[in-house]
């Protein structure tokens, strides 16, 4: 372990951009072949009852969350410097940010990894979709919408601090337990794990539907090498740490359009970028063999505005929530951070009544 | 030839589902309602559309991107 750990993290920026696109490709390519859709899953769910993409995208979280602790408790993953553990819970942002991330969603024909597999399709009207996304991440990060979305984080962020030592249910359950976070993180991670499991597989139809439970665990694979990469590259030692991460597209969005402009001064493209692009590529290769690769655009004006308002409310939330139905709902989980859980519920609650709001100006336009 | 006709071309998910929806119940029941759309998604989506709500998915084809789904209602 010593010894890939220090390969790692002599070759960091390279080992951390090849695994980006590796495992973005992987990604890409099962989001597109399985049409996996979190968006897609309420649709099913709320349009005709059929719950099983959304049992595939909690089975993500279940094989991530198992994947992620185990990787924590082998001495692989520093969960405590990821950005999802954090010593306050911005419970606020999440729950706020999750609501318009999942209320977009539904406007903008999908997530943003959603978006991005349809950009491998050709569809032009979700490259839009992400550049939009994209700017008003950064504008929210730092830009115009900057500091109203830090004075909400100061006013409301709540300090974990007689909990446990982050917002982390491994930290917490092992200050009231007494028992190392990392063994903590283990023996919570199987029981929530377990019961996703038990709430996916319970369904008979989702038991006889490989395709959804082979998304739900690839995806949820997917996650888990994101983090062994970014794990075992980080070098605690070096000038400027990389901090480890997985998937997430939304910062990432915004992280691409900078690098694209900025290649000289940033220099090689770190995780996010180079799952972004990975993620592309695996979407394309998926598109092409399946023979449905063909370019696409708005359909109308109407399409546009509604496409154009979804993207931006999801970059704003996705910010604001720290995260997307990736970023949060499968990546954030894995680290058993509560706020993670709070913005995959907001970004569930979020699309239903994106949902609703969508049918109804969809029969006014009928 | 169908009782109604959906064109939900250009459109993405959800939109040609929601639309389905609404149409399906304008057609008379034994009656067929023919869907045109183009999100590669939609064959997928109207598979578990058809299976979830009883109505049969009579035929489904692709020429040319264009994706035709022929739904019959049930009772």
């Amino acid at each position: 372990m010593l010894e890939l750990r220090e390969v790692f993290a002599a070759n960091g920026p390279q080992y951390v951009m090849l695994g980006g696109l590796i495992i973005g490709f992987v990604f890409g390519y099962i989001v597109f072949r399985t049409n996996f859709c979190t968006m897609g899953a309420i649709s099913d769910f709320m349009s005709f009852g059929d719950f099983r993409r959304f049992r595939a995208w909690i089975l993500a979280g279940a094989t991530a969350i198992v994947g992620t602790q185990l990787l924590v408790y082998t001495g692989v993953l520093p969960i405590s410097e990821t950005m999802y553990i954090s010593g306050s819970l911005n419970w606020l942002g999440n729950i706020l940010g999750g609501l318009m991330f999942g209320f977009g969603m539904v406007f903008a024909g999908g997530c943003a990894s959603k978006n991005l597999a349809r950009v491998g399709g050709g569809d032009l009207r979700s490259l839009l979709n992400l550049v939009v996304l994209g700017i008003f991440a950064y504008m929210t990060i730092g830009g115009v919408l900057g500091p109203l979305r830090d004075a909400i984080d100061q006013a409301t962020s709540a300090p974990m601090a007689s909990f446990g030592a982050s917002q982390g249910l491994a930290d917490i359950t092992a200050q009231a337990a007494g028992v190392a976070a990392s063994t903590a993180g283990l023996i919570v991670g199987l029981v929530i794990a377990g019961l996703m499991a038990i709430y996916c597989f319970r369904d008979s139809s989702f038991r006889s539907s490989p395709i959804h439970i082979i998304s739900g665990i690839g995806i949820g694979l997917c996650v888990v090498a994101g983090w062994a990469v970014t794990g075992l590259a980080f070098d605690e030692f070096a000038d400027t740490p990389m901090q480890p991460i997985s998937l997430t597209y939304v910062r990432p969005s915004g992280d691409t359009l900078e690098w694209l402009q900025r290649f000289t001064a940033l220099g090689l493209p770190n995780f996010g970028v180079s799952s972004l692009f990975g993620a592309l590529a695996g979407a394309f290769v998926a598109a092409i063999s399946m023979g449905s690769f063909k370019f696409a655009t708005y359909s109308d004006t109407n399409d546009t505005l509604r496409n154009m308002m979804g993207a931006s409310l999801m970059g704003i939330g996705g910010v604001m929530a720290l995260g997307c139905t990736i970023g949060q709902a499968v990546t954030g989980i894995s680290t058993l951070a509560i706020g993670s859980f709070l913005a995959f519920a907001a970004i569930v609650v979020g699309g239903m009544l994106g949902m609703k709001a969508f049918e109804r100006a969809l029969m006014a336009e009928v | 030839m169908a009782d109604k006709t959906l064109d939900a071309k250009g459109q993405n998910c959800p939109i040609p589902i929601l639309k389905a929806k609404k149409a399906i119940v304008e057609v008379p029941v034994g009656g067929t309602l023919e869907i045109l759309a183009t999100d590669p998604g939609a064959v997928a989506d109207f598979q578990a559309f058809a299976r979830q709500t009883g109505h049969t998915l009579v035929e489904h084809s692709e020429t040319d991107g264009v994706y035709r789904f022929l739904i019959k209602r049930a009772a």
